[in-house]
């Protein structure tokens, strides 16, 4: 945290970035690393260094401890419960990782916010330039190959009324995550219509007129006629857009 | 996509705004008909096939002009069903009472008047002339041009039409 701040005095952003994301990576679980190896951009691995200075140490020795169990009635102190070790190694990772994504979340929002007066605007930085570090440092969270960190991020930007930053971004886990935050955050429809800006953003009109199609002919009775023709017009708007710019990979 | 396929969406469009429209005359109470609360909700939050917009609810529901631009919009040319829905329009203009029982003949032949009695509209003050004439023109300005001009018989509304100015 104090590392942060002084990089955000600085101002170092994608130092800040970095090093929170490091720090996030030495306590991941299994699952995280397995699935972050299909989409690998740039991954803040652990450096040589670090090995065994986090996570790994803490959790060998201090959560290594013997638990006696009291289920069987036999004197079993001296024995280890593994499914108890597993459970809090991992509720300690998830807590310690959502800490270091949220300092890069938090400091992002300083800098969109027009930047803290105490570091930025102190430092004799503008609004714009405070845009505009925000910007790189969005860049540097763009390279993550972290999808908790990247789903944390996206939400953070849409829930803040960023949305034109986060279609922006250029990487391989927007479109699964966009496609998912409808069914579960702020109902279908927001979900649809991000996904669709997306698609729009990106010139993947033909993309963009399917997922209108789709949505004015789904069989979901919450639908209104109003919502189905919205998106027919949205649908034919791209169609046209599809066939003025005729691209074959577009669909 | 090919421009059949973007023609064919905009054909659905089309009818999902005629389908609006004759939910809005549902909603604001302007229908005969009352619907259930299914119909409604079909209505409401459905794309409905042409036929069931047609057959269960634009009809029924004495939805005259928006039985035609639907058969406008499907380039449906059945001569017999498109006199009938506009001697409907005309007939509603018509909604005028007369003492005169040539003209309550004529008026009767074209379902027009049935409940007016002589406190309403006089059929000689000439009201319904020009309402008429507005409501025709309206009609034509959405139908005509859009390469189903049939819908739009001129060759039957204005004789239909003299008849009545000429009594």
């Amino acid at each position: 945290m104090t590392a942060c701040v002084s990089l955000y005095g600085i101002p170092n952003l994608p130092a800040i970035v970095e090093v929170c994301l490091v720090c996030a990576s030495n306590f991941r679980c299994s699952n995280d690393v397995q699935r972050e190896k299909k989409l690998t951009t740039h991954s803040h691995a652990m450096w040589e260094w670090e090995n065994d200075l986090y996570y790994n140490d803490l959790l060998s020795r201090g959560y290594d401890r013997q638990v006696p169990d009291v289920a069987d009635g036999s004197n079993s102190v001296g024995q280890t419960n593994p499914l108890i070790h597993v459970a809090e190694r991992e509720s300690i990772a998830n807590d310690v990782r959502k800490f270091c994504y949220s300092l890069v979340i938090h400091f992002l929002r300083l800098l969109f916010r027009g930047g803290d007066s105490a570091f930025v605007n102190g430092s004799g930085h503008s609004i714009s330039t405070c845009r505009q570090l925000a910007a790189e440092m969005l860049l540097v969270c763009a390279s993550s190959s972290d999808y908790e960190f990247h789903s944390l991020l996206y939400t953070s930007l849409v829930e803040n009324n960023y949305s034109s930053f986060l279609l922006s971004l250029k990487t391989p886990y927007l479109e699964e995550w966009l496609g998912s935050y409808k069914a579960k955050d702020c109902g279908f429809s927001s979900g649809v219509d991000l996904l669709y800006s997306y698609f729009i953003f990106n010139d993947k009109h033909g993309r963009a007129c399917n997922l209108m199609i789709q949505r004015a002919r789904a069989k979901d009775n919450t639908i209104t006629l109003g919502e189905r023709i919205n998106c027919l017009t949205k649908a034919i708007s791209s169609a046209k857009s599809s066939s003025d710019m005729n691209n074959p990979h577009d669909m | 996509m090919s421009s059949a396929e973007i023609r064919g969406l905009n054909d659905t469009l089309e009818i999902a705004i005629l389908q609006s429209r004759v939910l809005s005359s549902v909603q604001t109470g302007d229908s005969p008909l009352i619907l259930d609360a299914d119909q409604l909700h079909s209505l409401g939050h459905e794309l409905l096939s042409v036929s069931d917009l047609f057959n269960t609810f634009a009809a029924p529901l004495q939805q005259y002009e928006n039985c035609l631009s639907i058969m406008n919009v499907c380039k449906n040319n059945d001569a017999g069903i498109i006199e009938t829905l506009w001697t409907r329009i005309i007939a509603r203009e018509l909604h005028v009472w007369t003492p005169d029982q040539h003209i309550k003949k004529l008026l009767a032949s074209l379902e027009a008047s049935p409940s007016i009695d002589e406190r309403g509209e006089q059929f000689i003050d000439g009201e319904w002339a020009l309402r008429l004439s507005n409501k025709i023109t309206s009609i034509g300005l959405e139908l005509w041009g859009k390469g189903a001009d049939y819908t739009f018989p001129l060759s039957f509304i204005i004789p239909t039409c003299e008849s009545k100015y000429n009594i």
